[in-house]
């Protein structure tokens, strides 16, 4: 099928905006009368709150209140588990929970006010790694709950003492991840205008979830859904991260702006957007794996335990996806997993792009090379002997027979694109120098949107205004990741518009329906469902006007270009005057389109179900050079291939992979949040390394396309799979180089050389 | 809130002048320790009544290498020291030390001068112009005085410059006759990277034999030293009895004896008699020595 504007590298429909600086972000919004305000943030990680002394910072000048946990209607939120404190009320549970905020005439009146409240605490004992937190007698941080645990996915498959006993090499081995942060170029900012049309807050801001904000606020504020609206505005990144951490913001807003009656902006610095927001699991892994001397996976014993902090926020749903996936894209008669979440007074931990996976990606394709080491076999073979094929039952017990599995297509095709085999038989020779070069490859299988997690739908709304110009919204947000111009293209393929005839609309909750949280790589999918329906239900009502009008079969007749065909190339009328007259005659120019995932199941006793309705399938390769001598790491080739089912947009999926893989590499080599007892040191990007333009390798990206059948145009997901594979690979490549396996992210300096970290302070 | 008044100088005198009228003045190049520190609230900043900024003094800018003598304006840019073709040629441990600092904006804008008299552990300024036996010259309204620019730096952030004094410039012998230099870095990332280590090396050779030997580092130890024992170690000595391996070891032990077992040790022993080693290979197969 010949697409017009599907499967096309169209500019993007906000580029232009955004290159002029034209574009409106959080912190350039002004409103009349409008106050600023900023939150007093503890320095503890675990404390109980004595006093809060607000009396001095009343009396500042410009301040217009002072705000503690006694002034917030509902004080507990939570997308899951509402645990998580707008303003801490008795106790903070980590260093960077806000106990009081101070609203004022200008930022710099209430920056002043905040160092003159005066809190007293009692210092508490804390608890700094989850494996501590889950001991048996360990000090409890949530005393309304039994004990640390967020949180215990189990999944079993077969009999893993048998699948033991039947291997012939059985290698166990730990790995750990490191905390993340996001590193969203613009830091979190809201403003939130009170009594505005009708509502009784207008939330706008850098928000990545707008309905989850709005819920949100709702219940903080102890109001109906329809008294708040959010307005999202242009985001400068959010990589999941900009979900509770914003609608804490805009809570806090929100209630100055009530108490107030002036519109309320919060802006974060970056070092209060680094202390305050949440970041990326930490997990610790260990994994057992047997099999037989041939290749043949024989089982699997997986355990991960992540950090979730201070809250539990997204723990649940991120080491869910972690269960699901833990083995990778393997054939095991025998598994055994168990995923925990436990609470700690570190930071809290939560969504960030891939979402439980890239942690047991790199344990598990780490632990294949070393099998395969093992094993006497290449690391290719491995893989190919036991990885999935159509047909392949996953380790949850679900048949991959719905879409095409194609992890033998993106495997080869990223070889050949690097020139995997020549290069790994070369470096494979003894090197001489002390720089080495070396290959290492990774594979995943992912399941694409939310998953059994929650309800998977969304909407949209098209409307054909009279002049035959088309206004699209969706229920799912921009992010920046290109989707307004992949639903644009969407709708101007099925109304046979020019892509110039499609607006696409800021997301307003009050007008535009509820289709959850834009996450999990599911806009595209599930959305881009959902505009294709509203799209198609409008084509539809066109084609039966046309029919009519023209007593001609509306099989034969095509919208193209903006006109009317009769199908023998002979244009009938532009789609502006069908349309307008159309509209004219009374007819409904405008469509809901709604769409509802296939059914999915998950048994959470047991762990096992379809828990997605389809996968993606990824492999990417790193061509490094280690310096033995210094520890330093370059990574100088990648290769990603990865299955789409259909690009949409092949310029955008290539975006998203240079971008997912730089993220990647910076998760392999250089990030980590270093934190001495719950205390982040260092809270701006001097001392929080991410790799910069010169540290990016050549990247090879590879698009595999085997349209889905679930999928609108045939397309799934790429954000997140693009980085999730980097360090797995990164790891391989270095162990190949050097000899030398590094079993805990990042492969920094220390690591490379003498094979642990070293840490200020530390011995 | 630090509160200062800002100041700007048009030339030397007049920066003297303000120097010695008033107290408690902080000199403003260009910016890129200061304005970080300043946005930090540092509280070395308490005592700040005035920032003054220097950058339009031209008698402070400039480069000039002659036969026997170099010196370097304490304005000078890294972007300058990068591009100057004599720097290139004569001194390119120089140039590679200056392209090494941060990124092309911070090069734009960040002087010699501010990188030594800031005085960071890891400044990556002093390893080459140790190497190359540089004095600075500080001048106030009184006069100037000339110091070894090893013996300028108390501690980190520290050095002995007297409140009414500028740093003018940086001066030195140019290296003699044959010689080779080396200069190393090793940072966490490619650019924006903070020194972990920096090394020179700067060796004049006479007949298949090191004539004078020297050998400095950045960010290996508190504040930038000579490594004396590796000097002498390679001092006099024929190609042929130069095992680079052994240099190596010389100048980790020394770094030990200077810094005491740190937590960073385990790395920076291995690694910075790594560095030494191949400066020291560098300059055999420079010299043409192929064993
Ligand atoms: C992003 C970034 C990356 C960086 N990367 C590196 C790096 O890789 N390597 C490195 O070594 N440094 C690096 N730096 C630090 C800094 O850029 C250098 O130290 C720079 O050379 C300082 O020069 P400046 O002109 O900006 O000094 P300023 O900030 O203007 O001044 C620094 C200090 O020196 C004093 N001072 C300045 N000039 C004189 C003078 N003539 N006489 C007396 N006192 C004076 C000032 O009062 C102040 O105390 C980096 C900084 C940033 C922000």
């Amino acid at each position: 099928m010949a697409f017009k504007h599907v499967n096309k590298g169209v500019k993007r429909v906000d580029a232009y905006e955004k290159v002029t600086g034209k574009a409106k972000f959080g912190a350039d919004l002004e409103f009349a009368n409008m106050l600023y305000a900023k939150v007093l943030r503890t320095e503890y990680p675990h404390a109980k709150i004595l006093k809060i002394e607000t009396s001095e910072a009343e009396k500042m000048p410009g301040v217009k209140g002072v705000f503690t946990a006694k002034d917030i209607p509902n004080n507990l939120f939570g997308v899951i588990v509402q645990d998580q404190q707008v303003l801490a009320e008795d106790k903070v549970v980590l260093a960077g929970d806000g106990v009081a905020m101070v609203v004022a005439e200008s930022e710099a009146e209430a920056a002043a006010a905040l160092e003159k409240i005066e809190v007293d605490y009692e210092e508490l004992e804390g608890v700094f790694d989850p494996l501590e937190a889950r001991k048996e007698g360990a000090l409890k941080l949530h005393p309304e709950k039994e004990d640390n645990q967020v949180i215990h996915h189990p999944l079993r498959k077969g009999d893993v003492e048998k699948g033991f006993a039947e291997a012939d090499v059985v290698l166990e081995r730990e790995y750990t991840t490191q905390f993340i942060e996001h590193s969203y170029l613009e830091p979190e900012a809201v403003v939130v205008v009170p009594n505005e049309d009708n509502h009784l807050v207008s939330v706008y801001g850098s928000i990545q979830n707008p309905y989850a904000t709005r819920n949100a606020v709702s219940a903080v504020l102890e109001v109906e859904l329809a008294d708040v609206r959010v307005i999202q505005n242009h985001i400068g990144g959010s990589f999941g991260g900009k979900d509770e951490v914003v609608s804490a913001m805009a809570a806090r807003a929100a209630v100055m702006a009530i108490a107030t009656g002036r519109p309320v902006k919060m802006v974060n610095s970056r070092e209060e957007s680094f202390t305050e927001s949440y970041k990326r699991h930490p997990y610790h892994l260990t994994y057992k794996i047997g099999a037989t001397k041939e290749g043949k996976l024989t089982a699997m014993e997986i355990e991960a335990v992540a950090d979730s902090g201070g809250y539990a926020c997204q723990t649940p749903f991120v080491t869910w996806r972690s269960v699901v996936q833990a083995t990778g894209p393997y054939e095991v008669e025998n598994v055994k997993t168990d995923t925990y979440g436990y609470y700690t007074n570190n930071p809290y931990t939560g969504a960030m792009r891939g979402y439980g996976s890239p942690q047991v990606i790199f344990a598990q394709e780490s632990l294949m090379d070393e099998l395969a080491g093992e094993l006497g076999l290449e690391p290719v073979e491995l893989r190919k002997r036991n990885m999935y094929s159509q047909g392949s039952v996953t380790a949850s017990g679900q048949k991959l027979d719905r879409h095409t599995v194609s992890l033998n297509e993106v495997m080869d095709k990223a070889m050949e694109a690097i020139d995997y085999k020549n290069k790994y038989e070369e470096y494979s020779k003894e090197q001489s120098g002390d720089k080495k070069k070396g290959i290492g490859l990774s594979i995943s299988f992912r399941g694409c949107s939310l998953g059994a997690e929650a309800i998977d739908a969304a909407a949209s709304v098209i409307q054909i205004n009279k002049d035959g110009s088309v206004a699209v919204y969706s229920g799912l947000a921009e992010n920046g990741q290109g989707l307004k111009t992949i639903f644009s293209q969407m709708a101007a393929e099925v109304l046979g518009i020019p892509m110039s005839e499609v607006e696409f609309k800021e997301l307003d909750t009050s007008f535009t329906p509820d289709s959850g949280s834009t996450v999990a790589s599911r806009a595209t999918l599930i959305g881009g469902n959902a505009v294709k329906d509203a799209a198609e239900k409008l084509k539809q009502r066109i084609m039966t006007f046309a029919q009519d009008k023209y007593e001609l079969d509306a099989e034969v007749m095509e919208l193209k270009d903006g006109f009317l065909y009769d199908g023998q190339g002979n244009r009938l009328a532009t789609f502006a005057d069908l349309t307008g007259e159309m509209g004219n005659t009374g007819i409904l120019m405008s469509a809901y389109g709604w769409y509802k995932s296939p059914p999915i199941s998950w048994d959470e006793e047991k762990g096992c179900g379809n828990p997605y309705f389809t996968y993606v399938y990824g492999c990417q390769i790193a061509e490094v050079e280690v310096d033995t001598g210094t520890g330093e790491l370059s990574v100088i080739n990648m290769a990603a291939a990865h299955d789409v089912g259909r690009a949409i947009n092949p310029e955008n999926v290539k975006g998203q992979i240079y971008g997912g893989v730089m993220m990647g590499l910076g998760y392999g080599i250089m990030e980590e949040l270093e934190l001495r007892d719950g205390v982040i040191q260092g809270t701006n990007f001097h001392d929080y390394m991410i790799p910069t333009i010169k540290d990016m390798p050549d990247i090879k990206p590879v698009i595999v396309e085997n349209p889905d059948p679930d999928g609108p145009f045939g397309a799934k997901s790429i954000g997140e799979p693009t980085l999730e594979l980097g360090s797995a690979a990164i790891a391989n490549a270095v162990a190949h180089a050097s000899g030398k396996r590094i079993r805990s992210l990042p492969l920094n300096l220390e690591r490379v050389l003498i094979g642990r970290a070293l840490h200020k302070g530390g011995k | 809130m630090v509160e200062y008044q800002l100041l700007r100088a048009h030339s030397l005198d007049e920066l003297l002048e303000i120097l010695d009228q008033r107290e408690n003045v902080q000199l403003l190049a260009g910016g890129t320790d200061l304005m970080v520190d300043l946005h930090h609230q540092d509280q070395k900043f308490d005592k700040i009544d005035y920032l003054l900024d220097i950058t339009a003094v031209d008698e402070l800018k400039g480069i000039q290498l002659g036969d026997k003598k170099g010196e370097i304006g304490a304005l000078t840019t890294h972007a300058e020291l990068v591009s100057n073709p004599e720097i290139k040629e004569k001194l390119p441990f120089i140039a590679a030390a200056a392209s090494s600092i941060g990124s092309t904006q911070i090069r734009n804008r960040a002087t010699i001068g501010g990188n030594l008299a800031n005085a960071a552990a890891c400044a990556d300024s002093f390893s080459p112009l140790i190497a190359l036996g540089a004095e600075v010259v500080l001048r106030s309204k009184g006069g100037a005085r000339r110091v070894l620019l090893e013996d300028f730096v108390e501690w980190p952030y520290q050095t002995i410059i007297k409140p009414d004094e500028v740093l003018e410039k940086i001066v030195f012998a140019m290296p003699q006759g044959e010689y080779y230099s080396s200069y190393q870095k090793i940072g966490r990332r490619k650019a924006l990277s903070i020194s972990r280590i920096s090394l020179t090396l700067l060796a004049e050779v006479e007949n298949g034999r090191v004539k004078k030997a020297q050998v400095a580092s950045g960010a290996a130890t508190p504040f930038p030293v000579p490594f004396r024992k590796v000097n002498d170690y390679l001092n006099g000595k024929s190609f042929a009895e130069i095992d680079p391996i052994e240099a190596g070891n010389i100048a980790a032990d020394e770094m030990v004896g200077i810094t005491g077992e740190r937590w960073s040790t385990p790395y920076k022993r291995p690694a910075l008699g790594k560095l030494v080693e191949r400066a020291v290979e560098d300059l055999l197969e420079e010299a043409g020595y192929n064993g």
